[in-house]
């Protein structure tokens, strides 16, 4: 009799001369059933075993075992699924202690576990937990002993990859080898079998019919077993199982107590990677999951200390990723089970000092001085203090210690950081330079130092730094994102990209250098690239908030401002303690106008981070968009004075200066920045613009072309350049420099509208008029829809059509729309509004305003009757210049 | 038939043009809406309306027509093999299970010779190894003689592909006494969204005039002691399937050692938006 039999249908056939029947692994009953039956009986089962009986009893005999065989399986890989549900995992545990006590099931278990190494998803530690819980013996042996077995799966599994498929003549046969391997046994028994008997498991495979039907396969065993075979010179080889007696069998007792050992310590390695995987993921669920099984696990088998110290490794590694809201958790839960760890101690102040808990942290750091970290507990405490701004007294405290243990580079570094910190960059200098010498080999002395020298704007120097560096520390990630970013710094942004590129090859799960990358190429402009650069990083590392902010500001750079804001808001969920979405939201929302709304996030963000410099300079900002420039002023005032050693605070102040038109005092203050910043192409660009606005057209474009030179993605230098010739009616020429194709970035819209500006100088008033009009309706930054209402509104005057030029800038009140409705209202002579906005113009010192202000008072006879000195042509020509210049 | 938009020949069994590979749509529907197929059914559906008329169960053939149109493909397996389909994209399964484990030893890999093959041959000419058969159900219910789990299909990734059969089309063959010289007969086939005609063709006569519509699942789908004895109408779906095709899984109540997997079963499902239900 034949019997067709699948563990997996949990149904055979039986084919006996002339009668087929079919049984149910259930039910002993037989039912007819025809041969074309079989494939719907048996269908999507991979399993199929043919085989000869004498009874229909042994066919049921052999459909149980192979039903249990393939439920043991399925049972144990959901207790091993990290992902599987408790109450299931627990389940499984209850069955499986039953079906383990048939060798045959354990066997055909154990032959395909050992085919491969546990994945990463697996969670081998809940399970023996579980096991233990269900005093599952035999189940809690199994898997023990598969973990046991874990290294030297993994050893095999790497030597059979190895071969190549050649060997076996294609792919395909290497892959049905592979299956006859498993299926013969041949991992498993070579996996467990001791060294000096594993010649006996090859000898075994050799002789077995199953590998001696398929090609070449003395060749194959012996290519991938070769390494486990003993030297000639050792013991005569015994059998499998066989010991010596007493002597033999403390030996074998010892080795086997050392091998448990090391088990251990595997699951917890493994354990420990999976959650570290997790962390990285995002997948905080799963990992308290992980992590509990972990304590409980390793609680029960080593001390409290090796347990804290754990939990401390997976919170640094939290760390590592950015997520410190589940570092804290796990520094708080390592000093909970040793409360006088003074290691965790310090994890936990870390934690809260990277969330901005800086009570917390000192608290914590002074507890962990207590309990005998001192040094790390006093660079902590000047960590905090420098969070928190108090500079001078992080200084003391990186000063006392390093007058405690001068060995501590650690403090060194600190001090000067602090120092940097403070604006005092030729000291920060002089302290990274000392620890160098002291410390050669201590790589962030080296990047401090680059970076001091990058923030005092000596590039050159810093480069070399950096080159030094990765010299004598090739791996160094740090020192290479650095050179990375001086060479952005100095426009070289081909070679920059480069370098991150470089990096992320060697490095592919380096955040820093894929966000620098994406920084580069945000910087050429290309916007998709990188946006999808940052999404990369996002999807791969969840938790890194730089990407996260990264991605939004591409968003906000292609005027997707909703959609920038939505992923600024989403980060601030997620990480409540990032300043930089909160100023990011900021922005985005300035840049959409909303203005009230960006300077309550403002406050918001000073209030929560009072060191943080542009929260300050971007509530400057706010308060200029709102026109209230004395205010403005006075907050760059104090963000100066607070940061010694911001270029931006000061750029701010220099336009604000120029917003009120006091532009020679702009101009001193972009000229004084320069000289402390060299590099800066803000300040360089800011002093272009005042130039510009004082008629000093030819200066203006002097420096422009120094910018181009150096930094030739610079769009603003571009576009201010293409202004400028426009107003010398260098029509042509301004058109080279104007992005092409439909608008869509803020530099994009900003040459949109030097366009309609060639339109109206060159007198097509209705080609300008039309693209002003879109530019109102579509361009989504606030602050461009002002430039072209304003120029609707010069449109319109040239027009003639008074009444309309009056709408456009109805809302607006700057100098430039005074100017504007001085011309209006004198031509409708509607005189009182004509003086009213003269009067508000009355002081103005920017030399287009004064020669419009007062041809246009004389035009209209606004003091005393007057005569015009020049043609309407002229006005609307110089009204042009205006919006050009301002 | 000719491409219709390169006007070369393509086979009964291409699916795709083979001069510019257009998608000339899925052999199975194209043979179910030839001509003949589809006056033949016709007739046959006539006819079963006159029946119906005559017995006074009109009301219920359109009640029951009604209820056919929601109807569903439902796969019976056991539930080692639901459980190995719906954990695809699991990692301990794709490396224990599915990859280790797939000996690849399928019934076809034994010697029997099977039946089968002709009624596939003349149904499917060249390509059923591209079909997957299922049973149509009224009430997520299959023929549990192939297996304990009934996994009831989402219509909307079928529908353009799927047909329907009279009935098993093993018993159909054999009780036709099919061969080469004895083609399957027009009629007994029909596309997915006229399944109801054929289901009515089929079954008037089983219908009666007090019959509830509670009562049409034991009509559409006869389940008997033995396999034999299932009759229902067979579902042809062409392509592969994947586990998010299925809607849900119907099985009994679990013993001891199927509770686990009943569990987990359970909660992947509901990863997928599928549904289960323990009866």
């Amino acid at each position: 009799m034949k019997a067709i039999i699948s563990g997996q249908a949990g149904a055979a056939v039986l084919i006996d001369e002339a009668n087929i029947s079919a049984v149910r692994y259930d039910s002993p009953e037989r039912t007819p059933c025809t041969r074309g039956e079989i494939p719907y009986l048996l269908a999507d089962a991979t399993d199929v075993l043919e085989i000869d009986v004498a009874t229909p009893d042994e066919a049921m005999a052999a459909l149980n075992l192979a039903w249990h065989q393939d439920r043991c399986l399925h049972l144990i890989l959901i207790l091993l699924d990290g992902e599987a549900d408790d109450e299931a995992r627990r389940l499984a545990a209850e069955s499986l202690e039953d079906l383990l006590a048939e060798p045959k099931v354990v066997e055909f278990v154990f032959d395909r576990l050992h085919a491969t190494p546990l994945p990463t998803q697996s969670n081998l530690v809940g399970a023996l937990l579980l096991a233990e819980s269900a005093r599952a013996q035999r189940l809690l042996g199994f898997l023990e002993k598969l973990g046991t077995d874990q290294p030297e799966i993994t050893h095999l599994r790497q030597r059979w990859d190895l071969l190549p498929p050649e060997l076996f003549g294609n792919p395909a046969a290497k892959q049905q080898f592979g299956r006859v391997a498993v299926l013969a046994g041949a991992f498993r028994r070579l996996a467990q079998a001791e060294p000096a008997l594993r010649n006996n498991v090859l000898v075994s495979c050799l002789s077995d019919p199953n590998f001696r039907r398929l090609p070449n396969f003395q060749q194959i065993l012996l290519a991938w077993a070769e390494p486990v075979r003993i030297t000639p010179d050792l013991p005569a080889l015994e059998l499998e199982g066989e010991h010596d007696g007493a002597a033999g069998s403390r030996e074998h007792d010892g080795s086997r107590w050392a091998r448990r050992s090391a088990s251990i310590f595997d699951n917890i390695t493994r354990q420990k990677e999976a959650i570290r995987r997790l962390i990285s993921e995002g997948d905080l669920r799963r990992c308290r999951r992980f992590i509990d099984d972990l304590v409980r696990y390793q609680g029960e088998r080593s001390t409290s200390s090796e347990l804290a110290m754990s939990l401390c490794d997976l919170a640094m590694h939290a760390k590592k990723v950015g997520a410190h809201g589940f570092q804290l958790e796990l520094a708080r839960r390592a000093v909970d089970i040793l409360p006088t760890d003074g290691w965790a101690l310090a994890q936990l102040g870390d934690a809260c000092l990277r969330l901005g808990q800086y009570p917390e942290a000192l608290a914590s750091y002074e507890t962990a001085a207590q309990f005998g970290q001192e040094e790390v507990a006093r660079n902590g405490r000047a960590e905090v203090l420098k969070a928190q701004g108090q500079f001078p007294e992080a200084l003391e405290e990186y000063e006392r210690t390093i007058q405690a243990f001068p060995e501590n580079v650690f403090a060194r570094n600190g001090r000067a950081e602090v120092l940097k910190a403070q604006g005092r960059l030729p000291e920060a200098l002089e302290e990274y330079e000392r620890t160098i010498q002291a410390f050669p080999s201590d790589v962030f002395a080296r990047t401090g130092r680059a970076e001091v020298l990058k923030a005092q704007g000596r590039l050159p120097e810093a480069l070399e730094e950096y080159e030094r560096t990765i010299q004598a520390f090739p791996s160094d990630v740090v020192a290479r994102s650095g050179r990375a970013e001086v060479l952005k710094a100095q426009g070289r942004l081909p070679e920059a990209l480069e370098e991150y590129e470089r990096t992320i090859q060697a490095s592919p799960s380096d955040v820093v250098a894929r966000n620098g990358r994406a920084e580069v190429l945000k910087a050429q402009g290309r916007l998709p690239e990188a946006l999808e650069e940052y999404e990369r990083t996002i999807q791969a590392s969840p938790s890194d908030v730089v990407a996260r902010n990264g991605r939004a500001e591409v968003l906000k750079a292609q005027g997707r401002l909703p959609e920038a804001l939505e992923e600024y808001e989403r980060t601030i969920q997620a990480f409540p303690s990032d300043v930089f979405a909160r100023t990011g939201r900021a922005e985005v929302l300035k840049a959409q106008g909303r203005l009230p709304e960006a300077l309550k996030e403002y406050e918001r963000t000073i209030q929560a981070f009072p060191e943080n410099v542009v929260a300050r300079s971007g509530r400057a900002e706010v308060l200029k968009a709102q026109g209230r420039l004395p205010e403005a002023l006075e907050e760059y005032k104090r963000a100066i004075q607070a940061f010694l050693s911001d270029v931006f605070a000061r750029s701010g102040r220099a336009e604000v200066l120029k917003a009120q038109a006091r532009l020679p005092e702009a101009l001193e203050e972009y000229e004084r920045t320069i000289q402390a910043f060299p590099e800066n192409v803000v300040a360089r660009s800011g002093r272009a613009e005042v130039l510009k606005a004082q008629g000093r057209l030819p200066e203006a474009l002097e420096e422009y072309d120094r910018i181009m030179q150096q930094f030739p993605y610079d769009l603003v230098a571009s576009t201010g350049k293409a202004a400028i010739f426009v107003i010398l009616g260098r029509y042509e020429q301004a058109l080279d420099l104007l992005p092409v194709g439909l608008p869509a970035t803020r530099d994009d819209w900003i040459g949109f509208h030097i366009r309609g500006m060639i339109h109206l100088k060159k007198g097509d008033v209705s080609d300008a008029i039309q693209l002003f009009e879109r530019g109102v309706r579509e361009c989504p930054w606030h602050t461009q829809t002002y430039y072209f209402r304003t120029a609707l509104g010069a449109a319109r005057l040239r027009q003639e059509e008074y009444r309309e030029a009056i709408e456009a800038i109805q809302h607006d009140e700057t100098p430039v729309c005074e100017v504007l409705r001085i011309h209006a209202f004198g031509a409708i002579g509607d005189r009182p509004r004509a003086k009213t906005a003269l009067q508000r113009v009355e002081a103005h010192q920017m030399p287009v305003v004064i020669e419009l202000r007062e041809e246009l008072a004389r035009r209209y006879s606004l003091r005393e009757p007057g005569v015009p000195r020049h043609s309407e042509e002229w006005i609307t020509d110089r009204e042009c210049d205006l919006l050009l210049a301002a | 038939m000719k491409c219709p938009k390169c006007g070369h020949d393509v086979r009964d069994s291409e699916r795709f043009c083979p001069v510019d590979q257009y998608d000339c749509g899925f052999p199975n529907v194209r043979a179910a809406q030839k001509h003949e197929e589809i006056r033949a059914l016709e007739e046959r559906f006539q006819r079963a309306q006159e029946f119906a008329a005559g017995q006074g169960c009109s009301a219920v053939l359109n009640l029951f027509q009604d209820a056919v149109q929601s109807s569903q493909a439902v796969i019976c397996r056991s539930l080692s093999i639901v459980k190995n389909f719906v954990s695809s994209d699991n990692e301990l399964y794709a490396s224990f299970y599915q990859l280790v484990g797939m000996e690849a030893r399928r019934p076809e890999d034994t010697s029997t010779e099977y039946r089968r093959l002709v009624a596939d041959v003349l149904l499917f000419p060249y390509y059923f190894e591209q079909i997957r058969f299922a049973a149509l159900t009224l009430d997520g219910r299959g023929a549990t003689g192939w297996g304990d789990c009934s996994m009831a299909l989402r219509e909307a990734p079928i529908r353009d592909r799927a047909t329907v059969f009279e009935e098993n089309s093993l018993y159909f063959s054999e009780r036709m006494d099919l061969g080469v010289n004895r083609p399957v007969p027009p009629g007994y086939r029909a596309t997915w969204d006229r399944r109801e005609k054929l289901a009515a063709a089929k079954l008037a006569s089983f219908l009666r005039p007090d019959m509830t519509p509670a009562e049409f699942p034991q009509v559409i789908l006869r389940p008997a002691a033995t396999p034999r004895g299932e009759d229902f109408i067979e579902v042809h779906v062409y392509g592969p399937l994947h586990r998010l095709n299925v809607e849900r899984v119907a099985t009994r109540k679990p013993k001891k050692h199927d509770r686990a997997m009943i569990k987990e079963l359970g909660r992947i499902l509901g990863q997928v938006g599928a549904a289960l239900e323990i009866y």
